[in-house]
């Protein structure tokens, strides 16, 4: 089991830790205290008073914890977090820095939601509650996992058809429109796709509601407007926004893997094509400068829906033209523009 | 009714027909002899669209595109999906071309009942060519065109098929046939047609 779901053990253990080490050092002052005179000896007076008020305050917080009065515990923490943010801001520590500013601000933010709706605390790195883990799939597992087996299955599915290495058609032989039978072809595709995305959902959610408990829809989640600002979203906002994003993008996609594979018609070369173009692209855009500068017209870079509505994408390449808008504009155009070229294909390819 | 071939063209590394032309009429069955290579499976590539080609194939006048729903071909049990069963492309082919014939009767004329639910992975070759002969009767199309339908089958089979081409004759429907082995067709076939100097010769 991952020790993350123990969330609350793991923070009591680290307040604790934080106490333990104050203890110590306190101990250690308090004997050197007494060696000392004058200006040095009031230093060191002030500096052990308010070690002794900053443990009082961490047992607080841990006994807060311990008896789940989250407000309480977390109105606590994001007072620390204050305090902190302000010597950073007066430059009082000596390894201050943007990052570490920035990691403080978020947890600020996110220890005072949690204070004012007395709900508990659950990291989104690595998800374990029900609703919690739905977004963690749906940022993590979608976009790569799943379009990479998916290319596999629909370049399969969609040259089912085509025989001596891709010369024959056999769909044509079959009575009926050939535009028509193209479209069925795709649109079984897409069904497919999506039932098996909502059946992963649905066990993921399932599975991490049974093991874990289903988690709140109001959990928040930091979002970035731009490289400094952020404020944070209820998780329920996110997913409303996301989800049909992430779903226009996988028709995007399938429509995308249907062309390749009725240009290539082999089965090895089309799922090439498609990994490069699908999963290639996704990797390109976290790591490629080029394709990062020019991912906000790249459809597929919109399957990353729940990480584009939280902006996280969009502070990580500098891209803020990665947007919900913009993504509903590139995704559907490109759904539009896909099947005009499905029909312009179908007659190149042909009715003699 | 029948089908026409008009001034065709047709080539693979060097032309097989050129500027040939011939008609073939319904109720008639018709047999395609010719050495391995010569391009009986091309031909019929050709007048299914699944080869390019100049000149014309019509089907009743109709571009076979328009035909569709008249003509069988399936090229051979290769084509045959092999994780489907043979019921289920006995269904497939009866929903598409809204054949009335039940699919029992078939089944039974080529005593199928005992593999016919199984995936086709697990057929013999003489299972899965009996099997692509009952998509063809079942189809119930007008234009048959068979390539080298009759491999694979033992004596028995092979005189069921020639009884069932008669049949299809009978019933006004224009049979073409391919194979290496000229014998194998004459007991059936009214015409034997064979490729000579790039044309469509009859050599009844």
């Amino acid at each position: 089991m991952n020790h993350r779901t123990t969330t609350t053990n793991s923070q009591i253990s680290l307040i604790n830790n934080d106490i333990e080490t104050n203890i110590q050092y306190l101990k250690k002052q308090q004997t050197e205290v007494t060696h000392l005179s004058g200006k040095r000896k009031q230093d060191l007076e002030k500096v052990i008073s308010e070690l002794k008020k900053d443990t009082e305050i961490k047992k607080n917080i841990v006994s807060a914890l311990e008896s789940k009065q989250w407000s309480t515990a977390y109105n606590l923490l994001a007072e620390e977090n204050l305090k902190i943010l302000e010597y950073e801001k007066k430059g009082q520590t000596a390894n201050s820095s943007e990052e570490f500013i920035d990691a403080i601000k978020r947890e600020l933010l996110i220890f005072r939601y949690l204070s004012s709706h007395n709900m508990q605390y659950e990291p989104t790195d690595f998800s374990t509650k029900g609703v919690n883990f739905f977004a963690w799939v749906s940022n993590n597992i979608i976009p790569y996992f799943f379009v990479l087996v998916s290319a596999f299955i629909l370049t399969n599915f969609y040259l089912i058809s085509y025989r001596s290495n891709g010369i024959i058609d056999t769909d044509s032989l079959i009575p009926g429109k050939n535009i028509t039978k193209q479209f069925v072809k795709i649109s079984v595709g897409i069904i497919f796709s999506l039932i098996s995305v909502l059946c992963l959902f649905l066990v993921s959610f399932i599975s991490a509601t049974f093991l874990f408990g289903s988690g709140n829809l109001d959990y928040p989640y930091i979002v970035y407007t731009s490289k400094y600002n952020m404020h944070v979203e209820p998780l329920e906002n996110l997913l409303l926004k996301s989800l049909p994003l992430q779903l226009l993008s996988l028709i995007s996609t399938c429509l995308l893997f249907y062309i390749i594979a009725i240009l290539v018609k082999n089965k090895l070369g089309a799922l090439f094509v498609s990994l490069l173009l699908s999963t290639g692209v996704l990797f390109g855009i976290s790591t490629l400068d080029p394709i990062q500068k020019i991912s906000s017209f790249i459809p597929i870079t919109y399957i990353n829906s729940f990480s584009i509505v939280t902006g996280t994408l969009a502070r990580q390449i500098e891209n803020f033209q990665l947007s919900l808008t913009t993504g509903y504009l590139v995704v559907t155009s490109s759904i539009v523009l896909l099947s005009i070229a499905v029909i312009i294909l179908n007659r190149f390819r042909g009715d003699r | 009714m029948m089908l026409t071939i008009t001034n065709l063209d047709l080539k693979t590394n060097e032309f097989i027909l050129q500027n040939a032309s011939y008609t073939f009429e319904t109720g008639t069955i018709y047999g395609i002899v010719a050495r391995n290579g010569m391009g009986k499976t091309t031909l019929f590539r050709a007048i299914n669209n699944l080869k390019k080609y100049s000149g014309t194939i019509t089907f009743d006048n109709r571009p076979v595109t328009k035909a569709r729903q008249d003509i069988f071909y399936f090229e051979s049990e290769n084509w045959l999906n092999p994780s489907l069963s043979g019921i289920d492309h006995l269904k497939f082919v009866q929903q598409a071309w809204h054949s009335t014939i039940p699919i029992d009767t078939v089944i039974n004329y080529w005593k199928m009942q005992d593999y016919v639910k199984h995936p086709i992975k697990t057929y013999s070759l003489g299972m899965k060519q009996k099997l692509l002969i009952a998509l063809y009767q079942l189809s119930d199309a007008k234009y048959l065109i068979m390539d080298e339908i009759s491999n694979g089958l033992d004596e028995s089979s092979r005189q069921m098929l020639h009884d069932l081409m008669t049949t299809f004759k009978s019933q006004g429907k224009l049979v073409l046939v391919s194979s290496h082995y000229k014998e194998d067709l004459t007991k059936v076939c009214d015409h034997l047609v064979t490729f000579d100097n790039k044309q469509l010769v009859s050599e009844t």
